[in-house]
């Protein structure tokens, strides 16, 4: 049998109580629009009480748990999504500026330089004994080199570009581990004194989504809940309330920012290569990667057309019966020039195969010009211009396909992420009526404590 | 599936982020009139879009040398044409009965000489800046009976007689003409001879460096002349015409195959001419080596029409070819005016389409606006 008190006590219970659920639900309402804020969703039961016979018998209502609608499931691959997002997010914004760097557009490009070069030994051979035809040689020849080091410089600067990007995102690494650590020791506390923990969660999970943009990254709970991480090989950086940081430095010998990790004692570990996702993983592959390939390609092309070039010349003969001289002088596409003695003296290209034929012998300049079809790079399979054609169709390809791949993850991220928002997202409708039930609630058991106060005071009047 | 308001609005947010995209893409296309305003847009086509271009550069190239070389025929044929009719005139003077006269026989050798002199003046023919029959050595004159003395050394002096002879006079002339030197050597063969000249003057002192004239007259053992000419001093390659990818033409312009036999031919039917006692039948035997010279002539006239024939076919095919480039070029970057267009208009639609949905989903009443 139920006692007055017992009554008051239940209906209290339920006024506290439903006091309690309307709270959480202006707080979902508050923050319908905070990013990173999962709904909470109050868990009601029974208070149950055992009675001296041993039965149990209910006593009103009780919050059991106030629980964060959340998939575990779906908060990794959201994470995994943003890596992989910001890795080609960075690849997009860096091959970008490197098909910029071969504009080929209105054909004023190396493709057309190599072709006006190679026209300008044609006329040579319609007149081997000119010497307007040695200076447009010359100056076409130094037009040719001109765009080979415009391209090797571009792709030089665009690596050093991204050195700038990995020292931001290093220095927003380190905070972000840091508030990481911070949150997780106060989380700790937190759950000591048996506080709610949801906001704390919401923020470690949002905290971690940011840094995976930038990394690539192993992730974890322990038993306490608070968020573990590691790099992709096991490089811990945050465990529980510890914390460790990277760095970025620039290396001597090749002017490009390494990222290294620090063990606290002063110690520090490269990790470049282990970084292979995130903004940062995008911006090493560019410059470690793609854009060294571009390169080669490029100093190949210009070594092999410098060897062939200047090994038929230097066995020629020039407009004087003079053994011919080199044109070009370099190593490769950074680097490759016009020889200065040229430059003041064009008379000194060699068109002819024995001092006796020169002037008018032609034998050498033809092979010159023959140049142009014959199959001299890429291990003999490709000409010049072929190969360049390529090469330019390669960056495009390169393009395309990151641009597509980049299309693809943001579907799949928006996938993810609307999921997360399916479970975790406020419905401020759902909200609404869950307020109108909870009010109605609240207001019937005060109404109960309002009856039984009229039937005291029935009792006293008798 | 449970949808969020934010969810419905977020959704359209990204589908707006992509319709612009495309839009943008589209409207690029619009603006500039081509299909591949970059690689990525489509390598393939930009790859071969470049291949075309330098094809395209290569046929403009060919066009000009075969251009240039039908010019070059043109004057070489021109010299061809006149110098055969000299010729021709120089082998009806040697069949000329009247010859026997004296007074006739000295018109003739005036005109004769006078044959002798444009002959090797065509030979000497300049064009642009350089000898046409030079072959390779093309800034050296092809026929001159000069030498070069430099720091007192002189060039040896080099002749061409028709026969052995047994003296050769050689009178060495400076500049202004005036005689400085006069050698005599016994003996001289056939074809070429060489004489070193030690730079001396008559009086046994070194000549001032400069170029110096010779004359050459040769006698055989009765005392009867050899005809002498100029020797060739230029090379013997020939002009070479790049007219496509590994195929080019030579043509012959050593002038010492072209003109060397007829300077040789003019000169023997002179000295024949000028011979005393005046022999007819000789004069008859170099009727009979002009004719050979002018048989040689024209089977060099007709090789050079071929090579021209052969150059201006060449012509015609590139210039399809090259047409046929630029249309490929043109067909792969260019964008269709009115698809571009319609392709914009289209991509419009879409985004106001999207842009109400969103709109709508915007005004739509909430719950709590309703309670």
């Amino acid at each position: 049998m139920s006692t007055m008190s017992s009554i008051i006590n239940t209906s209290l219970s339920g006024m506290m109580t439903y006091q309690t659920a309307i709270a959480i639900t202006g707080e979902n309402i508050a923050n319908a629009e905070t990013t990173g804020y999962t709904r909470q969703v109050v868990l009601l039961g029974t208070n149950s009480r055992s009675s001296p016979m041993g039965s149990q018998t209910s006593s009103g209502v009780q919050v059991l748990d106030v629980r964060r609608a959340y998939d575990q499931f779906c908060q990794a691959k959201v994470v995994a999504s943003a890596w992989n997002l910001g890795k080609l997010e960075a690849e997009k914004k860096y091959l970008a500026y490197v098909e910029a760097a071969f504009d080929e557009s209105e054909g004023s490009g190396l493709n057309e330089a190599l072709s006006d070069f190679w026209n300008s030994w044609q006329d040579l051979v319609n007149n081997p004994s000119g010497y307007t035809e040695r200076s447009t040689i010359v100056s076409r020849a130094a037009a040719l080199a001109d765009n080979f080091n415009q391209i090797a410089a571009e792709l030089s600067r665009i690596q050093r570009e991204t050195s700038s990007e990995i020292a931001a995102g290093v220095d927003e690494i380190n905070t972000l581990i840091s508030e990481i650590a911070g949150l997780n020791s106060q989380m700790i506390k937190a759950e000591a004194i048996g506080g709610n923990t949801n906001t704390l969660m919401d923020s470690l999970d949002t905290l971690t989504t940011q840094l995976a943009s930038l990394i690539d990254l192993n992730t974890y709970q322990n038993d306490d809940g608070q968020v573990c991480i590691q790099l992709a090989d096991g490089t811990p950086l945050v465990d529980g309330s510890s914390s460790w940081s990277m760095s970025a430095e620039t290396d001597p010998a090749t002017g490009l920012m390494e990222i290294y990790w620090n063990d606290g004692n002063g110690g520090t570990i490269s990790v470049t290569e282990a970084i292979t996702g995130g903004a940062l993983g995008g911006c090493l592959e560019v410059r470690d990667e793609i854009i060294p390939g571009y390169l080669s390609d490029l100093d190949e092309m210009a070594a092999t057309l410098m060897e062939e070039i200047n090994s038929l010349l230097l066995d020629g003969f020039d407009l004087n019966g003079q053994p011919g001289v080199a044109l070009f002088t370099g190593s490769g596409a950074g680097d490759l020039a016009v020889n200065p003695d040229l430059l003041s003296d064009p008379s000194l290209i060699a068109a002819s195969a024995e001092a006796d034929s020169a002037p008018g012998d032609a034998t050498v300049a033809l092979a010159v010009a023959e140049l142009q079809d014959a199959l001299t790079v890429n291990g003999g399979l490709s000409s010049f211009g072929d190969f360049y054609s390529a090469l330019v169709g390669q960056v495009g390809t390169d393009v395309q396909t990151v641009e597509t791949e980049y299309e693809q993850q943001t579907n799949l991220s928006a996938f993810y992420t609307n999921y997360l928002a399916s479970v975790s997202g406020v419905s401020t409708d759902e909200e609404a009526a869950n307020l109108v039930l909870f009010q109605q609630a609240l207001e019937a058991s005060a109404r109960v404590i309002t009856i039984l106060q009229e039937i005291m005071e029935t009792i006293i009047e008798m | 599936m449970r949808v969020t308001q934010r969810m419905m609005v977020e959704n359209m947010k990204y589908w707006l982020a992509k319709r612009s995209e495309s839009l943008y893409r589209a409207e690029t296309v619009n603006g500039s009139g081509k299909k591949v305003n970059s690689p990525s847009d489509d390598p393939v086509s930009a790859q071969q879009i470049l291949r075309d271009r330098t094809t395209l550069s290569a046929y403009g190239q060919y066009q000009s040398n075969v251009s240039q070389a039908l010019n070059w025929i043109e004057a070489v044929n021109d010299v061809y044409e006149t110098a055969y009719d000299l010729l021709e005139q120089a082998q009806e003077i040697a069949t000329n009965q009247s010859a026997g006269d004296l007074e006739t026989r000295n018109e003739l050798i005036s005109t004769m000489t006078g044959i002798q002199d444009q002959v090797l003046d065509l030979a000497n023919t300049r064009y642009g800046g350089s000898y046409l029959f030079s072959g390779d050595q093309t800034p050296t004159r092809p026929f001159a009976s000069e030498t070069t003395v430099v720091g007192g050394t002189a060039e040896d002096i080099v002749f061409e007689l028709a026969e052995t002879a047994s003296l050769v006079e050689i009178q060495i002339f400076d500049q202004s003409r005036t005689l400085v030197r006069t050698m005599t050597v016994s003996g001289g063969v056939a074809g070429t001879n060489t004489v070193t000249w030690d730079g001396l003057d008559d009086g046994g002192l070194v000549v001032e460096d400069g170029v110096y004239q010779y004359t050459v007259s040769a006698s055989d053992s009765s005392g009867g002349p050899v005809a002498s000419c100029p020797t060739y001093r230029g090379g013997a390659a020939s002009k070479v015409i790049i007219i496509g990818e590994n195929s080019s033409i030579s043509i012959n312009n050593d002038g010492g195959d072209i003109f060397g036999p007829a300077l040789m031919a003019i000169s023997q039917a002179l000295s024949s001419l000028e011979a005393d006692p005046f022999d007819a039948a000789d004069l008859a035997e170099k009727a009979d080596i002009l004719s050979e010279a002018l048989s040689a002539f024209l089977m060099d006239m007709t090789d050079l029409a071929t090579a021209g024939a052969r150059l201006t076919r060449a012509e015609e095919r590139m210039a399809q070819l090259y047409d046929a480039a630029e249309t490929r070029i043109a067909d792969l970057e260019t964008a269709e005016a009115n698809a571009a267009a319609i392709e914009v208009q289209t991509l419009e639609t879409a985004y106001e389409v999207t842009l109400e949905t969103l709109s709508q989903i915007l005004s739509r009443p909430n719950l709590l606006s309703l309670l």
